[in-house]
């Protein structure tokens, strides 16, 4: 399985793009559906109602240019 | 006296969020008798790599009107729950405001320190300048006590009345897909429906709804953003998520 947004900066792996394009959010999906470490998190921090997203996971750390990930990504990509 | 409270930096990766704190913090204030407390609003922080955030900085703020005697049970109280629910590695901090002891021009200063929290990286001195020249609360309660910059920074946006969304949700009494403005004007705390562009929702227009409606703070209101959507062939409204409430 291919991530096309997954970018090294700075040394830090980092899902980069807007997610409001829905190339880039459905790649949100396709990692959150297919990662062990997936949780939802705090209802709060949820704007992505009711979906299975990086966006909506607990261990994904908001970045200026998109996110990074606590679990540092599922092991598959 | 009306107060503003917020608080910030208490959680971990995989505590729970600052948002039930607060929460906790107004049960103890309510169920003691010292005051009643409004809804509680998440205010987003600046997301830059230089700021020590957890996973999205942003700060939990709600207002109260207390018993002037009992101000600094509340400041202790919060205190109490903040100490004995922070997780560990957090940096919590709190912010107790009285608008009332403050001019307007000095209100207006912690708005600034707010709006500037949004923008750029500001610093725990600054913060205790800020709070020391209006002489406001202003305390930190483990760990580095980052958390005051966020706590000191939620009520300035607080009290703009524009920014932040409403913790928790809003829920019809019906279960039906579509409804109009009037119901949910009706049957939540909801005070206004319009699209992020500002055009207001006259009561007759039809919204898509799910089983949850989140709101956001505009003009001192909670305010339901909407956009408009296409279902089977009809354009209605639905409420917006996802990037559009991320902003707020």
């Amino acid at each position: 399985m291919t991530i096309h947004n997954l970018k090294l900066h700075n040394g830090v792996l980092v899902f980069w793009g807007d997610i409001e394009s829905k190339d880039v959010y459905d790649e949100t999906v396709l990692m959150a559906e297919n990662c062990p470490d997936f949780q939802m998190d705090v209802e709060d921090e949820i704007v992505y109602e009711g979906q299975m997203t990086c966006c909506n996971c607990r261990f994904r750390r908001w970045h200026p240019e998109g996110f990074t990930c606590y679990k540092k990504f599922p092991k598959f990509i | 006296m009306k107060i503003f409270l917020c608080i910030d930096d208490t959680d971990n990766i995989e505590s729970k969020g600052t948002g039930s704190i607060a929460s906790e913090i107004a049960g103890v204030i309510e169920t003691s008798g010292w005051g009643n407390c409004q809804s509680i609003t998440r205010h987003q922080l600046l997301v830059h790599p230089d700021v020590p955030y957890t996973s999205h900085n942003s700060s939990m703020c709600f207002t109260a009107e207390i018993k002037e005697e009992c101000l600094e049970s509340v400041i202790q109280g919060a205190i109490l729950q903040l100490e004995a629910e922070s997780a560990e590695g957090s940096d919590p901090g709190l912010c107790v405001v009285m608008p009332e002891r403050l001019t307007q021009l000095q209100q207006h200063e912690i708005v600034e320190f707010g709006l500037k929290a949004k923008r750029e990286v500001l610093t725990k001195e600054q913060a205790y300048q800020l709070a020391e020249s209006l002489s406001i609360h202003l305390s930190e309660h483990g760990g580095t006590g980052q958390g005051v910059i966020g706590a000191l920074a939620g009520v300035g946006l607080r009290l703009t009345g524009n920014d932040g969304r409403f913790k928790g949700h809003h829920k019809l009494k019906s279960d039906k897909l579509t409804v109009t403005v009037q119901e949910i004007l009706d049957e939540t705390s909801i005070e206004m429906i319009r699209t992020e562009s500002g055009l207001i929702l006259d009561h007759d227009q039809k919204v898509r709804v799910g089983d949850k409606l989140k709101s956001v703070f505009l003009n001192q209101k909670p305010v339901l953003l909407v956009e408009p959507a296409n279902f089977d062939g009809e354009t209605m409204w639905q409420p917006s998520m996802g990037g559009t409430l991320k902003k707020y």
